[in-house]
């Protein structure tokens, strides 16, 4: 099952905008490398779990996958052929706002060929466009 | 451990404050800064980007500035990058005295490859890449080299086992792990398939069969 929170305290949220630049989670942080965003907006739950699968196969179990991002904002959608109105919808999936520069995945334990080519497959499922990093020593 | 040389950098007086000077100055090679600090008024200034980019590279924690024939010591106290992280925006820095004491953080050198890592399946986490220590300004080493040649699966080696040289001290836990060889947990190369509409617990919503009980009190 994708990614999504346990507790919550409301079932439903307001849509909201992504604005401005990411200043929290833009750094790599846990592993050796990472893939920063580029782009901003909703990033769903399957599409993390799309890019841990690809990262997890290509690796083959090797290295660890860090993903930096959490899906806590649910949408909801109106079902098919229904008229306008009587209310907001039922939850349908969960996203993350992901703001220009903002770390999604991170990979630790593989050499840095091995990682570039794991994050560019992961960057192929990512709705952003996203380039690939290492960690910072400041 | 090496303790570094104090190098020089040239700085250029700001009179025009504000994002938009220095977004003028950027696009100009120059890095905006500040010095504060030893009760004495603040002053903007301007960095050469190049220059100070090198000194970052070579790890330089106290340099003097120059301006207006005028040397001062500074240490750098705060880096302001980008959202991207490639470029740097602005530097503060602190006046210093060379003989006082003060708290910077130290890039953490990890030397050897753990006898751990030769067996599949592993990873070295390095939670902490830089330790807080306090020394005299003068004796800022450039980075601490920590051995982990010896990092066994499932170790870990802790601030309590570096061995800090002469006059050097850090506030960090004892117990607070700086490296660690880790086995990949079994994670799913599967996608799962959505169970349902699984929907998460509400905090604070009571049961249908407890409001209805309470309808009737």
């Amino acid at each position: 099952m994708p990614l999504m929170p346990k507790r919550v305290k409301f079932r439903k949220q307001q849509r909201g905008k992504v604005r401005g630049l990411a200043s929290r989670g833009n750094y790599v942080a846990y592993g050796d490398f990472g893939l920063q965003s580029l782009g901003c907006g909703w990033i769903t739950g399957r599409q993390l779990e799309a890019g841990r699968v690809a990262a997890t196969h290509f690796l083959r179990r090797e290295g660890k996958v860090y993903v930096r991002v959490f899906p806590d904002k649910p949408i909801s959608k109106k079902p098919l052929e229904t008229r306008m109105g009587k209310g907001k919808a039922e939850p349908e999936y969960w996203v993350a706002r992901v703001k220009p520069g903002t770390i999604l995945f991170e990979l630790a334990g593989v050499p840095d060929a091995v990682a570039r080519q794991a994050m560019m497959r992961v960057a192929h499922k990512m709705p952003f466009r996203c380039r690939f990093v290492e960690r910072r020593h400041a | 451990m090496t303790t570094q040389q104090i190098p020089q950098i040239e700085g250029r007086k700001r009179d025009l404050l504000g994002s938009r000077p220095a977004k003028r100055e950027r696009a100009g090679g120059r890095l905006p800064a500040v010095i504060y600090g030893h009760k004495q008024p603040p002053v903007h200034l301007s960095l050469d980007l190049k220059t100070m980019t090198d000194l970052l590279h070579h790890r330089a924690h106290v340099f003097e500035v120059k301006i207006d024939s005028k040397t001062e010591p500074c240490l750098i106290k705060d880096i302001q990058w980008n959202h991207l992280g490639s470029q740097i925006v602005h530097i503060d820095l602190a006046r210093v005295d060379l003989t006082e004491r003060v708290t910077v953080e130290v890039e953490l050198k990890f030397i050897g490859e753990p006898v751990g890592l030769k067996e599949s399946g592993t990873f070295l986490q390095r939670p902490m890449d830089q330790l807080e220590i306090e020394c005299l300004a003068s004796q800022i080493p450039e980075q601490i080299k920590v051995d982990i040649s010896n990092l066994g699966v499932g170790d870990a080696l802790t601030i309590a086992d570096l061995n800090l040289p002469e006059g050097l001290v850090t506030k960090e836990d004892s117990e607070t792990i700086i490296a660690s060889v880790q086995v990949v947990g079994e994670e799913s190369e599967e996608e799962t398939p959505e169970a349902g509409a699984a929907e998460p617990e509400v905090i604070g919503k009571k049961d249908a069969s407890e409001a209805s009980s309470e309808d009737k009190k």
